[in-house]
């Protein structure tokens, strides 16, 4: 190509670019009388929400849906029709009757509404409106009544209730697993979240973990309470060994024993204060409780002696194990979070 | 055979030392390298925390508890060949590091 003729070619081409740049979008403009009745449809339909005229809400929802489908309103009137259709059964009776108490911050936190409240859901017919207002009711009584215990039965309500929302149901059934672990019953909180193994995966692993732990914890638990009556036998026959009670912290507390508990614990609790986020209690506990089943260890060898081969080995095994359930209740009891990395 | 004396211990505690924190080390970076993938330090604007120093501090915690476990082991009266096995273990896992998980 000769230059001249590059040159017109570019100029052409920087020609059509302006012109796009400039051109603005060729849209069909809406009917003015279309927009102005739309906007009005949905005025109407917010003042009719307002004032709970649900149906007469949907009716002017859908016209200003259905009058402008490209005004600024449109989507947010097609959501609340949408709402509003899932909402609709018993003509909209059941769905005044909780927005009353809903919407009245009075109501919500008055014991008379709220047992009133339950007894007309109770004849609800099925649909999203009686899963809700059990969960408005589970609310009430749980946090601004201050019965935790009233909360169960309406929750185990919402959850039962397979004509509910799923999403509903699955909020309640972590509330009520919630409930139940705050009431202390782990038991009760595994049982219902199994009853319903899809609705709320996290809630149920989440207790399982819980559950694991209990278990843990009550082996840990059981290991050192062994140890520790052990302990307190070998030291009453230790203690004439060792030259009597007052020399038998030296016997059988050895100052290696003690600098390794206090490294053990110390250093690694100044470690994690150096990172400035974590919580150094567990190692502090931890280097006691190694301290501890050192003393028992130290207390056993004196008070019946070495033993053979399968003694040491028992002695070992369980001093190991003593090790691994004071490191595991040092985390449990402090900061769990910690166990979460293990999958506990 | 005799009982060591306290220099000794103390020597071998040292060498111990030494030898579990470059193990600890070399497995700290190559559990890093496997489980857990760090962001690109190009990437990054800024950090309060490096990943190393980080590694350096743990391994240096877990040298003082084989320092401890050193001298403890030294107090028997058995020759000192885990000494040896363990130097050369560690050197091995840090070199093996150096080649697979740098």
């Amino acid at each position: 190509m000769e230059p001249p003729r590059r040159r017109r070619a570019a100029s052409a081409l920087a020609l059509a670019l302006v012109a796009v740049l400039i051109s603005t979008p060729s849209r069909a403009e809406p009917d003015p009388s279309a927009r102005i009745a739309a906007q009005q449809s949905f005025d109407r339909a917010e003042l009719a929400f307002q004032a709970q005229r649900f149906a007469e809400a949907l009716a002017a929802y859908r016209e200003a849906a259905e009058a402008d489908p490209s005004a600024r309103f449109a989507l947010t009137a097609r959501a609340r029709a949408a709402d509003l259709e899932a909402h609709a059964e018993g003509g909209f009776a059941p769905l005044a009757r909780l927005s009353a108490v809903r919407r009245d911050p009075t109501k919500s936190s008055d014991r008379a509404a709220i047992e009133a409240l339950a007894q007309d859901a109770a004849t609800f017919p099925p649909g999203r409106v009686r899963g809700e207002a059990a969960l408005v009711i589970a609310d009430a009584w749980w946090h601004r009544l201050g019965d935790p215990r009233r909360a169960v039965a309406p929750l185990e309500a919402a959850v039962a209730d397979a004509t509910g929302d799923p999403l509903t149901r699955s909020f309640a059934l972590s509330e009520l697993a919630r409930l139940h672990r705050e009431l202390g019953d782990l038991d009760a909180a595994l049982a219902v979240v199994e009853r319903f193994p899809d609705l709320a995966p996290a809630a149920r692993q989440e207790v399982q973990t819980l559950v694991l732990r209990g278990r843990l914890r009550s082996c840990a638990s059981c290991v050192l309470g062994a140890l520790g009556v052990l302990g307190l036998a070998a030291i009453v026959r230790a203690a004439p060994r060792a030259g009597g009670l007052r020399e038998l912290p030296r016997a059988i507390l050895p100052p290696l024993a003690v600098a390794f508990s206090l490294y053990l614990g110390g250093a690694a609790a100044i470690l994690v204060r150096l990172r400035g986020d974590g919580d150094p209690r567990p190692f502090v506990w931890l280097g006691l409780g190694v301290l501890a089943v050192f003393a028992v260890a130290r207390a056993w060898h004196l008070g019946w002696g070495a033993g053979g081969p399968s003694a040491r080995a028992a002695r070992a095994l369980l001093c190991v194990a003593g090790v691994i359930a004071a490191a595991f209740l040092a985390v449990e009891r402090t900061n769990a979070s910690y166990l979460e990395g293990l999958g506990l | 055979m005799s009982a060591p004396r306290i220099s000794e211990r103390i020597l071998i505690a040292v060498v111990s030392g030494g030898a579990a924190a470059i193990l600890a080390y070399a497995i700290l970076r190559g559990v890093e390298r496997a489980f857990y993938t760090e962001p690109n330090p190009a990437l990054l604007i800024w950090s309060d925390r490096s990943a190393f120093l980080w590694r350096v501090q743990e391994s240096l915690y877990a040298g003082g508890l084989g320092a401890f476990g050193g001298y403890a082991l030294a107090a028997q009266r058995i020759r000192v060949r885990w000494l040896g096995a363990a130097i050369v273990t560690a050197v091995s896992a840090l070199v093996l590091e150096t080649l697979i998980a740098p």
